[in-house]
């Protein structure tokens, strides 16, 4: 480095009249969607979930012979199946983004930088959140809008055509990107909690994949009634077109967006209050 | 201007820092100076705000930093090296920070060129050494431009040419009124860069003066004297107050009087000398008999002095903290 020796010649005074810049919260979220783009794990994440989104889709589609529908099957089932095939895998990867979105900053030390910067930290974890949950949305969206394009064209003519005008279908269209936003958060809420990028994925996976469904299989009524309101489980029945038990479709996924939303909130309140 | 009252952390039942007061004043290099494990770095992270003291308060610019509505422009502070994600650039890293306060991206390439990163502007941090990580900290510190600069052991891991870079860096910023605040464990960095000196041992204070009346202040003032007739000479000097030590025969070393005098002793009693020198401490010397009692980690079995620089601590916690005084 041969500038090394070199004394700042204009160390700037003057260059920054200080009034000028200071923390606001469009500022903070600026400032998180640069970190949050100059990662290449977010880039390998969204580009996973969009992979997974639109190819399981194309897959279960095109694999789409005459199903034989059970009594709860309708034909809205088998048109949204393909558009749902891709969120088992993709709320898992949207969760390692929300946990790794925090976490990252605690295991290197970049949280103290963060918390430097927006000292009173709530606007800087609060922008996090903004960007986790926007760029979650936008890539779901994107990849459920293409899977319908796909989709449309193979079911067209079926009983089970993909058609948009139901109610229903549309709804499921819409719930796929809210389902894994509200994932991407509650991961975000956790690794918020936890701090550490093996501990925060492990308790929501855990939480989605092993406490619901154990849970739910227990033969014990209000065991069950506890696994339907679960975040996943509750999320999971907007993205059925008939759910047969907990909540219904849209009170379902507020009671998920309650869990990411109240957890992110407690885990705020905790880190503004704990060192750094 | 950062100013403590009676500022208290306390980890379970460890304290770290002991409810200390200091004010650190515009345009000066105050050095902040103690043995590992004395405080320093805890007391850094409560100025920041980062850390929340059991006890007590710290102010800078004559607000606590938190409520500064713009805290990079107040303060700029190296805490650690890499406090970085390394999975990013150097330069997305300061444009991340810069954009917290709406900092235009020009800023981010100034302290790029201040801190003579350009090279390795655009390679992600994880490969960063621990001068270029160093660096990098100190780029981030200013950033905003700051009227305070708070440099947690800015010299760590630095090249001499670094090193060199850092002390006039710290002069220039406070010949310009700034506040800079720099903590080291070395004594012969904080002479060579700062106007004053605080000193901290076991969380807390142990002097706070300028880095000549810490000096003068210091006990150890002695004389060499070398003489084939060293016992004799002994017996000339001894009195109250003096003390003689020898560490090879014909080889004293007084304290408690002055040359002239042992000179003059000599001369009227016919014993010849072969050195006779005034030795002033030096400001290592008194920081370390500041420090002695109040070094976290004692390496034991080692030679004298040996104790307080990195690396060389066995974890054996002394026990009696200033007892021996």
């Amino acid at each position: 480095m041969s500038a090394a020796a070199a004394l700042p010649q204009s160390s700037a005074q003057g260059t920054l009249p200080a009034s000028q810049y200071h923390v606001t919260f469009g500022h903070a979220v600026m400032s998180e969607w640069v970190k949050f783009r100059t990662l290449r794990s977010t880039m390998w994440t969204l580009g996973a979930t969009f992979v997974v989104l639109v190819g399981l889709a194309a897959l279960v589609a095109g694999t789409t012979g005459s199903p034989d529908a059970g009594p709860n099957f309708s034909d809205a089932d088998i048109a949204t199946t393909p558009l749902v095939a891709g969120t088992g895998f993709g709320q898992l990867v949207l969760a390692v983004l929300g946990a790794l979105t925090i976490t990252g900053e605690y295991s290197t030390g970049m949280i103290r930088s963060t918390f430097s910067a927006v000292p009173t930290r709530t606007p800087a974890l609060i922008a996090k959140a903004v960007v986790v949950v926007v760029a979650s949305f936008v890539v779901a969206l994107v990849a459920t809008v293409v899977a319908v394009a796909i989709v449309t064209p193979i079911f067209s003519g079926k009983p089970w055509a993909l058609d948009l005008g139901n109610q229903d279908i549309l709804r499921v269209v819409i719930g796929v990107p809210l389902y894994l936003a509200a994932t991407a958060l509650l991961a975000l809420a956790f690794g918020i909690l936890i701090r550490s990028s093996a501990g925060a994925i492990f308790a929501v996976i855990g939480l989605v994949l092993v406490v619901g469904p154990i849970l739910a299989n227990i033969p014990v009524h209000w065991l069950n009634n506890i696994a339907d309101y679960l975040p996943s489980q509750a999320g999971q029945n907007l993205l059925t077109i008939n759910p047969t038990q907990g909540p219904a479709p849209w009170i379902g996924f507020l009671v998920m967006a309650a869990w990411s939303v109240g957890l992110f909130a407690i885990g705020t309140i905790i880190a503004k209050n704990r060192d750094a | 201007m950062i100013e403590a009252h009676g500022l208290t952390k306390r980890y379970g039942p460890k304290t770290a820092v002991d409810g200390i007061s200091f004010t650190v004043r515009p345009g000066t290099v105050t050095g902040f100076l103690g043995p590992n494990g004395a405080g320093k770095s805890t007391t850094m992270r409560m100025i920041m705000g980062l850390d929340r003291p059991t006890a007590g308060s710290v102010t800078v610019n004559g607000k606590p930093y938190a409520q500064h509505r713009s805290p990079l422009t107040e303060v700029g502070a190296l805490l650690e090296a890499k406090a970085v994600h390394t999975g990013r650039t150097a330069y997305n890293h300061l444009r991340a920070l810069a954009a917290t306060h709406g900092i235009p991206a020009s800023r981010v390439g100034e302290v790029i060129e201040m801190t003579g990163l350009q090279a390795v502007a655009k390679k992600r941090v994880g490969g960063f050494s621990l001068g270029m990580g160093q660096r990098l900290g100190i780029a981030v510190a200013l950033l905003g431009d700051p009227k305070t600069l708070i440099l947690d052991e800015p010299v760590n891991g630095l090249d001499p040419e670094g090193v060199l870079w850092v002390r006039n860096l710290a002069r220039f910023l406070a010949s310009e009124g700034r506040t800079v605040f720099l903590s080291s464990h070395l004594m012969s960095e904080v002479a060579q860069t700062a106007d004053r000196v605080l000193v901290i041992g076991r969380g807390k204070i142990l002097a706070d003066a300028s880095v000549q009346e810490f000096v003068d202040g210091s006990s150890t003032k002695s004389v060499t004297v070398r003489s084939p007739q060293a016992a004799q000479l002994v017996e000339l000097v001894q009195r109250d107050g003096v003390v003689v030590t020898s560490s090879e025969p014909g080889l004293l070393s007084v304290t408690g009087t002055d040359a002239a005098s042992i000179g003059e002793a000599a001369a009227a009693n016919g014993i010849v000398l072969h050195e006779l020198t005034p030795v002033t401490s030096t400001l290592e010397q008194a920081y370390m008999e500041l420090t002695a009692e109040s070094v976290e980690y004692h390496a034991t079995g080692a030679p004298d002095g040996a104790a307080l620089p990195d690396g060389a601590a066995t974890p054996a916690p002394t026990s009696t903290e200033g007892a021996a005084r």
